[in-house]
């Protein structure tokens, strides 16, 4: 962050983008750009010339992109407004943006699958990934896509990969932990921005296990090379990192294509193992009073067409899917990381508009990274023109012991017009299954009470009972 | 080691060389080696060409 000028520009620089001093990206006017240096350049133009990113692009591998013209007036003013870059990319915005700490499991051996194939294809024309962070993957229509062309480079050494040792602590390490010792996704990735170090990791795999063949090569050599390293100081002679290698490249792709095995046997062997997977099928509701709900809802949202819809408690995503095709940009939020990896295998056979994220709404994703502005908090990140909160409030009720008016501002912030919620009354089947050893400290909660606190925040557009159910739609607008 | 603006991690990066490393070897060496075991093959294989036209 050395320039102070973007900030007094039109050109405002994210704050994600920093480390790298070979270029950064900038927000301008609503477009997204990136200013790329004369090296960075040169391996994109022939690149873009060999017809790769073109093929990377239509197979949706990395976000669409294009050159700034050269002589236009936008490149004039580009340069201007980034003194030092005279080449700039021009990329799409995806709509709504996850962490790695949102993710399922699947989500990030996704991600790192997509890391290796890219790195695999890039490798046979000469060119490497300079970094290999989990941030570098978004995703759109439930597949990964990568965003960071800056991190595409001529690496002085083909024959070993530089960036092996972040892929470890971003991608293999996590999915290791979560496979093998139960580890969640938000405990690895929240407090350790660039991933735990190989001996941190080598602490949850202590003894004999250790020496498993499947930790062989990626956590119990490196950390035997690393310690021998750290005793004589300079490493090892042979270590000449400064050199040519040998030039080639098929010791590096064999690693590489080792690697993908190894992440795809992970992923096939995660199983699922959640309450509410099977809740769509279990809960209280018969077929017709879920048809007219999903009624009641398909109409509201043909009425008022909103163009981003936050579901929250969205479970495997039924009326995410509703919003979608709806023509709505979805984030589907849900605590339960079984229920997101149901919902993103769903999304592999069909398709939509959804990004997935596990969220615990009682303690939702911070702002993270440097000055704490480098990964924004989930409530301004997640922020939607319509919130879904279906058969939600029970549970902020007793499990999270929110009162009415802290839910009600906390949808206030999220929603930025519309609010749907489902009322579930204490006497509610699932709301007495909650209250299971709890003292019913729930008696005071009504209908027309709920109403009269949201209504400070809210204006009521209409109130529907779901039949047979004892349940209201509320739908609202914001004051 | 200077060549990586983000950390590498010391041990992959040394595992990685030390493979590249062996590998580059078998492959300096590669021609040696089949020249090596071709000094056995060869013999069989040179009786065979007088016969082709």
């Amino acid at each position: 962050m050395s320039s102070a000028e973007p900030h007094l520009s039109p050109s405002r620089r994210q704050a994600g983008s920093f480390r790298d001093p070979a270029g950064y990206v900038f927000c301008r006017e609503g477009a997204l750009f990136r200013a790329v240096g004369g090296e960075c350049r040169e391996v994109l133009s022939r690149l873009t010339e060999g017809g790769l990113l073109t093929r990377l692009m239509e197979r949706g591998q990395i976000v669409p992109t294009g050159w700034v013209a050269e002589e236009s007036p936008l490149c004039a003013d580009l340069r201007r407004e980034n003194p030092g870059f005279d080449h700039f990319l021009a990329h799409e915005r995806l709509p709504r943006l996850a962490f790695p700490y949102e993710w399922s499991f699947s989500m990030l051996a996704d991600a790192a699958l997509l890391t290796l194939d890219l790195q695999l294809e890039l490798l046979g024309h000469g060119v490497s990934l300079k970094d290999a962070s989990a941030y570098n993957v978004q995703f759109r229509r439930g597949r990964p896509v990568f965003i960071d062309l800056g991190s595409f480079e001529k690496p002085r050494r083909l024959d070993v990969w530089f960036a092996l040792g972040q892929f470890q602590r971003h991608f293999l390490f996590p999915l290791l932990l979560a496979r093998h010792r139960g580890w969640d996704l938000p405990s690895y990735f929240l407090p350790h921005l660039d991933g735990l170090p190989i001996a941190r990791v080598a602490e949850a795999f202590r003894g004999l296990g250790r020496w498993r063949p499947g930790l062989l090569l990626d956590l119990t050599l490196p950390l035997l090379m690393e310690r021998k390293a750290a005793r004589s100081g300079d490493g090892p002679r042979w270590a000449t990192a400064s050199g040519e290698g040998s030039g080639r490249s098929d010791g590096q792709a064999l690693n590489l294509r080792r690697l993908h095995r190894k992440i795809t046997g992970l992923k096939a062997s995660h199983r699922i193992g959640s309450p509410w997977r099977d809740y769509p099928e279990t809960c209280a509701y018969s077929e017709a009073t879920t048809g007219e709900k999903k009624r009641l809802i398909g109409r509201f949202l043909a009425e008022r067409r909103p163009a981003t819809v936050l579901d929250l408690g969205c479970n495997t995503g039924e009326y995410s899917y509703l919003a979608a095709a709806g023509g709505a940009e979805v984030i589907a939020a849900d605590g339960d990381d079984g229920a997101i990896e149901t919902l993103y295998r769903r999304l592999q056979a069909t398709p939509a508009a959804i990004l997935p994220m596990v969220v615990d709404l009682a303690n939702p994703s911070p702002a993270i990274g440097y000055m704490n502005e480098e990964r924004e908090g989930f409530l301004t990140r997640a922020r939607s023109e319509c919130v879904f909160a279906l058969a939600l409030i029970h549970h902020l009720l007793v499990s999270a012991n929110f009162p009415l008016p802290a839910i009600r501002d906390l949808f206030a912030a999220l929603a930025g017009r519309y609010l749907v919620l489902e009322f579930v009354p204490p006497e509610d089947a699932q709301f007495q299954r909650l209250l299971r050893f709890r003292e019913n400290l729930f008696s005071h909660i009504t209908l027309p009470g709920c109403l009269e606190v949201f209504s400070t925040r809210f204006t009521l557009l209409e109130k529907q009972p779901i039949p047979d159910s004892g349940r209201t739609l509320l739908f609202f607008e914001k004051r | 080691m200077p060549l990586a603006y983000i950390d590498p991690g010391a041990g992959s990066l040394l595992l990685q060389m030390m493979v590249a490393g062996a590998l580059g070897a078998i492959a300096f060496f590669r021609g040696s080696i089949a020249n090596f075991f071709g000094m056995f093959k060869g013999k069989k294989k040179s009786g065979s060409t007088p016969k082709e036209p």
